[in-house]
């Protein structure tokens, strides 16, 4: 469809090279690319990488209070329940 | 290994120390003068003691130098409270092995929290309230459960102040405790037989927040 010769392309890099400069010049090629993947992914319907999930992450613990903490303290506590063995983990 | 902390050593670099001197820009004033001015400026807040049960009354709002200080005040309540606890646990709670082991170095820990954080207060320092740890210090698994709530709470605590904080050396202190916290947590898990770093991300919490979870153990 596009006849473009590989001079033509030089040519047109070094324009944007003047234009935009040496620093900008990569960042822009970045988000091209991050704007194609993109567009592929809306195309095959390819979801966006999930964030990490609370599951993933390992659930955060209700601390007890110190109410709640005061009456399971009060309840007989099993013999032997108190040294165990470090699981792995 | 020596489980005896001092000042010196928990607060190698002069941070703490540094955090005393940088509340009195003008440098004129000693430490205790400055803290007195403060508490003077600020009202009664910090004039006539923060008691815990008080917290929630605290309007902080953006990092300032007397916010600094009503939130060393709020550490050193939950240091006294940590104190106290592993001091009455060890004295009823016929801890054994590892376990009471656990309860001297943390405890140790805890009491030179206590030291440097009054330091730095000089006489701007509340004073230590009543608590009331019931059955929670009279038996060896009690206390490991309320141990874990309690070094857990402390974490999230420090958490959930550390971005409020304004001064550097401030800020640096309650790092170096607010890690040893971590460490505590995940010693008395691993004693347990608990994973000793459940979650990849630990929750910060609010005075509010550690009120309700720690202010059934004080009585006065």
């Amino acid at each position: 469809m596009f006849d473009i010769s590989p001079i033509q392309i030089i040519i047109v890099l070094a324009i944007a090279l003047l234009i935009f400069g040496p620093k900008r010049l990569p960042e822009m090629g970045r988000n091209l690319g991050k704007g194609i993947r993109d567009f592929k992914g809306g195309i095959t319907g390819e979801p966006d990488p999930a964030p990490v999930t609370q599951a993933q992450a390992g659930a955060v613990e209700e601390i007890p209070s110190a109410e709640a903490l005061i009456k399971d303290a009060a309840q007989p506590e099993p013999v032997g329940a108190d040294e165990r063995t470090p699981t792995a983990v | 290994m020596t489980d005896h902390i001092t000042l010196e050593a928990l607060d190698a670099d002069g941070a703490i120390q540094e955090a005393a001197h940088r509340v009195d820009p003008a440098g004129t004033a000693t430490r205790s003068d400055f803290f007195r001015k403060a508490a003077i400026g600020g009202g009664a807040l910090v004039a006539g003691g923060v008691v815990f049960g008080g917290l929630p009354a605290l309007a902080l709002g953006a990092p300032s130098k007397k916010q600094d200080v009503a939130i060393l005040n709020y550490a050193l309540t939950l240091e006294y409270l940590e104190t106290e606890f592993y001091r009455q646990a060890r004295a009823g709670a016929g801890l054994r092995g590892e376990t009471a082991r656990f309860a001297r170095v943390a405890g140790a820990h805890e009491a030179a929290h206590v030291a440097a954080i009054r330091k730095v207060l000089g006489s701007a320092a509340v004073a230590k309230p009543t608590f009331d740890f019931g059955p929670t210090v009279q038996s060896q698994g009690a206390f490991q459960k309320t141990a874990i709530a309690v070094e857990d709470l402390g974490v999230s605590a420090y958490a959930g102040q550390g971005p409020r904080l304004k001064q550097l050396p401030v800020i640096q202190a309650a790092l170096a405790i607010h890690s040893v916290e971590a460490r505590h947590a995940a010693w008395i898990r691993s004693i347990v037989g608990q994973n000793p770093a459940p979650a990849a991300f630990d929750p910060a919490r609010n005075m509010a927040q550690v009120l309700k979870v720690a202010g059934g153990f004080i009585a006065s």
